[in-house]
């Protein structure tokens, strides 16, 4: 069952996903959009009770990922796994602090830092250091500053024409994101490429792929 | 099911009343927050645009309070709704009141104004950042067996309530009460018979803060605050009012669950987004076949 925002994002990922889920083998029961803002998810929850299914997809932002979360929590209703795509709240630091019960084993596919790396860990350490969590906004906006950095010095100049030619042929990897070599193909990052997390415990582990997992996934949840 | 060419999905029974009573309990928020705004109109005749910008600051206050002192949100009311009283009586004295110069057009643009205000002072103190209030009873409740309802929820419904007893007690048996009603029915005469016509519209505007601010205290276990809450419901909360009758407590009430029941039923049969049009085809039926409201009363 798909749970996405109504929105260009939301509507996007859904039809993305009916898409792709159904070839490989997955039935879609349901797709439940909700608008943005929504102040509240007991109808979806009940639904979602109702077809009982194996997998719940969810897609949106933040504040929407964290009433949907613990309105599924307060009703009781545990699928097997919950795995959001490019979800608000799923792998943020900040609602496992706040709501570590309904956070566990939530998992999502997004954007994230190479756990391997020794400057993303230090990265990390300073950002907690100052009392921030290590989020997207966090490890993202210092990649995008650390590319355009790089962009403007390989292009010379402070022109955004040449800054904006710097870009588009940079082939920039000195970064602790799991992207390798940059490829730009008309404005988009061709090699940029998500991970799967997991929250366990206090942590929000990486489950794949492999060469980036930290821990094994807990499937299905624990009841 | 398949009417007039549209399919409408069928649910079970438990899914049906389940959501019935969801909508009860959404009703019961959306008239706590209709509360202020009925007795603000009622009396002071000010649609007041900053309703929800009070609402917001007052879930600000419920969180600090919690998250710097500890308080729990229910105790943070005994701090909250005074300060919410003292808020509102002061912006209505020193800005709404000294501003507007009694002109509805001008009173508009203030409360206007002032919602701005607030929430870009919000947005700049506090940032875009959602906070959440975490208390140890956030999942403890009832098990109805079409539906959980867990205590936060029963709180709501009961604070809705007895705020409505509350505040139908003060205007029938207190004496700012009926000082309150004579302003609203005839401002001149209650003037000329000694009553603080000034003093009358700050209290009212006073206490409709407050009651707002007894609202940010029960929707904060279940809300995280952000700048732009307040449009959540507040929206919604017009809605009630003109459904209830423009100064109706009772009505408030009523028209909360009216909205609540209906607007939960038609999200789950037409869908999340489709469903909010409901509350504007009982607006419309509203303002067609009974402009006054369920409990307004005619003008003679």
């Amino acid at each position: 069952m798909i749970a996405p925002a109504n929105r260009t994002f939301g509507s996007f990922m859904a039809g993305l996903m009916r898409k792709g889920l159904e070839p490989a083998g997955f039935e879609v029961v349901d797709a439940l959009p909700h608008p943005t803002p929504n102040k509240d998810f007991r109808n979806i929850a009940l639904k979602i009770k109702e077809l009982n299914p194996d997998l719940v997809i969810p897609s949106h932002y933040y504040n929407e990922g964290v009433l949907f979360l613990r309105t599924l929590q307060r009703q009781r209703i545990q699928p097997k796994a919950i795995y959001s795509v490019l979800g608000g709240a799923s792998s943020q630091y900040r609602f496992l602090n706040e709501f570590p019960k309904a956070a566990q084993y939530l998992m999502d596919c997004n954007h994230w830092f190479d756990p391997r790396s020794r400057t993303a860990k230090a990265l990390r350490e300073k950002a907690e250091a100052a009392g921030k969590t290590f989020s997207y906004e966090v490890f993202l906006a210092y990649t995008a500053v650390m590319f355009t950095a790089d962009a403007i010095e390989r292009a010379g100049s402070t022109e955004r024409a040449e800054i904006i030619a710097a870009m588009a042929s940079s082939t920039w990897s000195d970064h602790f994101m799991p992207y390798g070599a940059t490829s730009i193909v008309n404005g988009q990052n061709e090699a940029a490429r998500p991970l799967v997390m997991q929250v366990q415990g206090k942590n929000i582990e990486v489950i794949s792929p492999l060469e980036y997992r930290t821990r094994s996934a807990v499937f299905p949840h624990p009841a | 099911m398949d009417i007039l060419g549209f399919q409408i999905p069928t649910y079970g029974w438990q899914t049906v009343t389940g959501s019935a009573i969801s909508g009860v309990f959404l009703g019961s928020i959306y008239a706590l927050v209709a509360l202020g705004l009925t007795l603000i109109y009622g009396v002071l005749h000010i649609i007041n645009f900053a309703h929800g910008s009070l609402l917001m600051l007052s879930m600000y206050a419920v969180f600090f309070l919690w998250a710097g002192l500890g308080i729990d949100p229910y105790l943070a009311m005994l701090l909250v709704v005074p300060g919410g009283y003292l808020f509102g009586y002061v912006l209505q004295r020193s800005v709404i009141g000294q501003v507007s110069h009694g002109r509805d057009e001008i009173i508009l643009l203030v409360t206007l104004g002032v919602a701005i205000v607030i929430e870009n002072a919000a947005l700049f103190f506090f940032s875009a950042d959602e906070r959440s209030v975490q208390v140890p009873y956030d999942l403890d409740g009832l098990d109805l067996g079409v539906t959980f309802v867990v205590y936060p929820e029963l709180v709501a419904l009961a604070g809705s309530l007895l705020i409505t007893l509350g505040l139908w007690l003060f205007m029938t048996r207190t004496d700012t009460g009926k000082a309150i009603r004579a302003v609203a029915k005839e401002r001149e005469g209650a003037r000329l018979v000694g009553i603080n016509v000034e003093h009358i519209f700050a209290v009212s505007f006073g206490i409709g803060t407050a009651c707002v601010a007894a609202a940010a205290s029960l929707l904060a276990p279940t809300y995280a605050v952000h700048p732009q809450f307040g449009y959540l419901f507040v929206l919604i909360a017009f809605t009630v009012v003109v459904l209830g009758g423009m100064g109706s407590f009772v009505g408030a009430l009523a028209g909360g669950f009216v909205i609540g029941i209906t607007e939960q039923l038609g999200r789950l049969y037409l869908g999340e987004s489709l469903g909010l049009i409901t509350i504007s085809v009982i607006f419309i039926l509203i303002l067609l076949f009974r402009p006054t409201g369920l409990f307004g009363q005619t003008p003679h």
